[in-house]
């Protein structure tokens, strides 16, 4: 279950994670009150990379309000793997896509959340409590994004992550994306060994 | 082309223009539609997104419509005006006037239309109706809420009063059932059952509580499992089976496992036993009216929420909805409005397009404005005017070319004629002189023809004519005399007939036709006939004396020859009619030294009562059976003459006329005013004269009665042409003659 609650300071950081070296969550400002993406962690399990991050600051009273009223609510996260180039840009290896998406039936007091990868539905849960609510659509586990080509392995790799927020409107029918900024991994390696 | 392939060619463009605005909106909208999809936004708000989008569509295409409108109708006003084109002033009225009438109440009630929608929109999201809408939804919820907190109270207790059951023991299995059935009773529930972990143990439901079949207890695995992870769950079952809604409660705990695990190998590594528990569900059926009456009341307030979510999005639907009014009324009244103008100033247009034609002469021009106003009426009157004034125009040419072609006729004519004919202005200017006339004033054209009369004959033999141009007549008159002039070294005698033309008026003279008659010829070859005449009858008067007195001389010669005796009394009687002769010769000497010693007239005003009272006495009882009467006009009793001479001709004419009158008959005398002349007439009833003789009754010698000089009425005719006078024979009815003397007063 890699959409599990994310790991709490209780549980001891790291829960089954092991963490190549070079890969470190990145620093969080808790002042800051804008969306962001923290805690970006990424484990890999054979040639596959998994996930863990948590979005702060974008489950608001706006978003609440919008769940309640039994529209479909969510985020898009995405994801990019890169090759890292020193003297150039970097190359995109692989990128994919996490909708999470909840409704809510105000006749059960159940709120429906589904996962789709990459616009294939993965997972459908149900919740009752807005913790719980929270939780699923701003906390991942070891979500396993990616997987890295043999030819790819031992390369220096960076991961980055952003969250799409919504769509704001100029004029009311401009749309404009709302996103978090990159949250970027550490530079790593995967090599035939970490198998 | 015509006017309806324009229109069905304009109606064509415009259908092209809408149809291509469609197509467009149509292609943007789709591609806008998957844009908002693309982003992972819902389909109902992507759907709501694309209604504004295609409101602003239809907004910005209605402002550049209208701008394009507008600035199309200023720019080509502005070029109007630059032209100076004719109506251009009053359609920029026009338009401006529609344009600010359309403009100005759209622009005073946008701004209060915009805020009395808003506000009133605002009114749907105040705290009144979001309370109201909310409590209803929280007294929908406590609803639940409390039937699920009941729910699982009655769950915990049915779990701890049957604890002591052991469910693993079968035998105790009827005892649990019934037990089940007592709480399920005593608590009101509708469905209690009792499970081992997921598994159903006993169950039991109310039957009367809408269960439309026995409840399986089962299907229910997530529910008990969260359960059990969390010891207690609520779960809604609204099932087809159920009629009504389904609230359920479970309450769990762990219970020791009641068979040991063996102990592990040495291969096999020691696993904690399973945890089992025993899990109580208990429920409640809400019946349907009222599970339905707070679905509704949920649902309405997520309809609410949803609402208020998409408040942006349905005030801007509203702010363009009213935009697009507002621009469609805008564009409405503006088209409207040049519509009208144009309506109204394109037959104005076509007016002064039509009269300038019509004045530059194209009088076939028709001014083609459908219109079925007023307007219309004008334009057809128009038509109308221009057709008769082409009818007109062909009937004056038609006439003038006529007119010409008589005109060259009649100058063909004049110009041939022996007399001379001259036309005058009303201003004494000569309009045209034929070659007669110049020749007889032996004069060139190019010094008569459009000069004055003071100018072209200011000499003093041609200025004769000016007088006799001077003198006063009626207009329609004629006036006729003869002059005596030396032009070119030649005497000339002209007769002058001056006739007066009507002007626009009868009042106003409109020239003066003067034709001029070179009678020195005719004078001379008269004179010299007169002269041949006076030889002859001279002769012959002179002739019959000296016959006698031949006779006379030979007979007393011959009776001298022949001594006769009686040669005294021959001689006597021979002398005596030698005499005789020779005073009839000496007669005839002394009537032709009177006619040429015609003494000059000494005009003076007379008094004709008098004078013709002095005549009529001379002539009382002079015949029988004729008589005598005069008749005196008042107005016409005073004439400017010679009283000698006047006294002279009256007595010539009526011994005439009495000579001429048997018995019974009469003679009259009479005077009247006629044209400002005074008519003396001398009428009898006697034979009259013959009309081949009223030409030459004036010569000289000239005598119907076979005696007498014929010297008579020459001299009558001369002495009143020395008065400027004029005397003329007529008939006089029924039978006589009438010598009418017509004397100028001044």
């Amino acid at each position: 279950m890699f959409l599990a609650m994310a790991p709490t300071a209780a549980d001891g950081g790291a829960n089954g994670r092991d963490i190549p070296e070079g890969s470190v969550a990145e620093t969080i400002d808790v002042h800051d009150t804008k969306p962001q993406i923290a805690g970006l962690d990424l484990q890999p399990e054979g040639q596959r990379i998994q996930l863990s991050f948590r979005l702060l600051n974008a489950f608001d009273e706006e978003l609440q309000q919008r769940l309640d009223s039994g529209l479909p609510t969510g985020f898009g996260y995405t994801f990019q793997l890169l090759k890292d180039r020193r003297s150039w840009f970097d190359k995109s290896l692989a990128s994919g896509n996490l909708r999470v998406d909840a409704m809510f039936n105000a006749v059960t007091g159940e709120y429906l959340i589904n996962f789709k990868h990459d616009g294939n539905l993965i997972e459908s849960k149900v919740v009752r409590e807005p913790d719980e609510l929270e939780k699923a659509l701003t906390e991942f586990t070891l979500f396993p994004a990616f997987s890295v080509d043999d030819e790819d392995m031992g390369q220096r790799l960076r991961v980055r992550v952003r969250a799409d927020l919504g769509t704001k409107h100029v004029f009311f029918f401009i749309p404009r994306r709302l996103s978090t900024d990159w949250a970027e991994s550490e530079r790593f390696e995967i090599t035939p060994d970490a198998e | 082309m015509d006017l309806r392939k324009q229109l069905m060619r304009h109606r064509k463009d415009t259908r092209v223009v809408g149809g291509g605005m469609l197509v467009l909106l149509a292609i943007c909208g789709g591609f806008y539609y998957l844009l908002m999809r693309g982003t992972g936004i819902p389909a109902e708000l992507a759907a709501n997104k694309l209604l504004l989008f295609v409101l602003w569509y239809i907004n910005i295409i209605l402002i550049l419509t209208i701008l394009f409108v507008l600035l199309r109708s200023l720019f080509r006003l502005l070029l109007e005006r630059h032209h100076r084109i004719l109506g251009s002033k009053f359609k920029t009225k026009l338009v401006l006037t529609s344009i600010a009438l359309s403009l100005i109440p759209v622009l005073i009630l946008s701004p209060f239309a915009t805020r009395l929608l808003l506000e009133s929109f605002d009114q749907w999201f105040t705290l009144p109706i979001d309370d109201v809408v909310s409590q209803a939804a929280e007294t929908a919820r406590a609803l639940s809420d409390q039937i699920e907190a009941t729910n699982l109270r009655d769950a915990e207790r049915v779990l701890r009063e049957t604890s002591s059951i052991d469910l693993e023991d079968l035998s105790q299995h009827p005892e649990l059932q019934h037990r089940l059935q007592e709480l399920l009773t005593e608590l009101q529930l509708d469905y209690l059952a009792i499970y081992d972990g997921t598994e159903p143990i006993h169950g039991t439901a109310n039957p009367l509580s809408g269960f439309k079949r026995p409840p399986s207890f089962r299907g229910l695995t997530p529910f008990l499992d969260e359960a059990m992870t969390k010891g207690s769950s609520i779960h809604v079952e609204d099932s087809l089976d159920i009629d009504g809604r389904l609230f359920l409660a479970a309450a769990a705990v762990q219970r020791a496992p009641a068979v040991m695990v063996p102990e592990a190998t040495d291969d096999e590594q020691a696993l904690p036993p399973a945890p089992e528990y025993t899990v109580v569900v208990a429920g409640k059926v809400l019946p349907p009216d009222i599970a339905e009456k707070s679905e509704q009341l949920l649902l309405a307030y997520q309809a609410y929420l949803q609402l208020a979510v998409s408040k942006e999005d349905l005030r801007a639907a509203y702010l363009l909805l009213l935009m697009m009014m507002t621009l469609l009324v805008v564009l409405a009244f503006s088209s409207i409005g040049l519509r009208l103008a144009r309506r109204m100033t394109e037959p104005i247009q076509g007016l002064a397009e039509g009269t300038r034609r019509v004045r530059s002469g194209e009088l076939d021009y028709r001014v083609q404005v459908a219109v079925d106003d007023e307007l219309g009426v004008l334009v057809d009157a128009f038509n109308d005017m221009t057709e008769e004034l082409q009818r007109n125009k062909e009937l004056a040419d038609r006439s003038t070319r006529e007119l010409r072609s008589t005109n060259k006729r009649i100058a063909a004519v004049l110009q041939n004629v022996a007399a001379g004919v001259i036309s005058l202005s009303a201003e004494g200017k000569i309009l045209t002189c034929n070659g007669a006339a110049l020749d007889i004033l032996h004069q060139r054209g190019e010094d008569v023809i459009g000069q004055d009369i003071y100018d072209a004959w200011s000499d003093r033999e041609r200025g004769k004519l000016v007088m006799l141009l001077e003198e006063d007549f009626t207009i329609g008159g004629q006036l006729t005399d003869q002059l005596d002039i030396t032009v070119g070294g030649m005497w000339k005698t002209l007769e002058v007939k001056v006739t007066t033309l009507p002007g626009s008026s009868n009042q106003v003279m409109g020239g003066r036709v003067v034709v001029l008659e070179d009678l020195t010829e005719l004078l001379h070859a008269q004179k010299m006939a007169t002269w041949n005449e006076v030889a002859r009858r001279i002769a012959h008067e002179i002739k019959n004396p000296l016959t006698p007195i031949k006779l006379t001389a030979e007979r007393l010669l011959m009776k001298h020859r022949q001594g006769s005796p009686e040669l005294g009394r021959f001689l006597e009687e021979g002398m005596e009619v030698i005499g005789r002769e020779v005073e009839s010769l000496k007669g005839l000497v002394d009537e032709f030294s009177r006619f040429a010693r015609m003494p000059r007239p000494k005009p003076q005003d007379i008094d004709l009562e008098q004078l013709m009272g002095d005549i009529l006495g001379l002539y009382q009882n002079i015949k029988p059976g004729v008589e005598v009467t005069s008749e005196i006009d008042p107005l016409g009793s005073t004439v400017r003459f010679d009283p000698g001479q006047l006294k002279g001709v009256l007595i010539n004419l009526l011994d005439n006329a009495i000579e001429a009158t048997e018995a019974p008959g009469e003679v009259r005398l009479s005077s009247t005013l006629h044209n400002g002349s005074v008519l003396l007439e001398v009428a009898d009833t006697g034979r009259g004269i013959p009309a081949e003789d009223k030409e030459k009754l004036f010569l000289p010698y000239f005598s119907t009665k076979g005696r007498g000089t014929g010297l008579g009425l020459s001299i009558v005719h001369r002495i009143v042409t020395d008065h400027n006078a004029h005397i003329s024979i007529g008939d006089n009815h029924p039978h006589g003659a009438v010598f009418t003397i017509e004397v100028p007063r001044h």
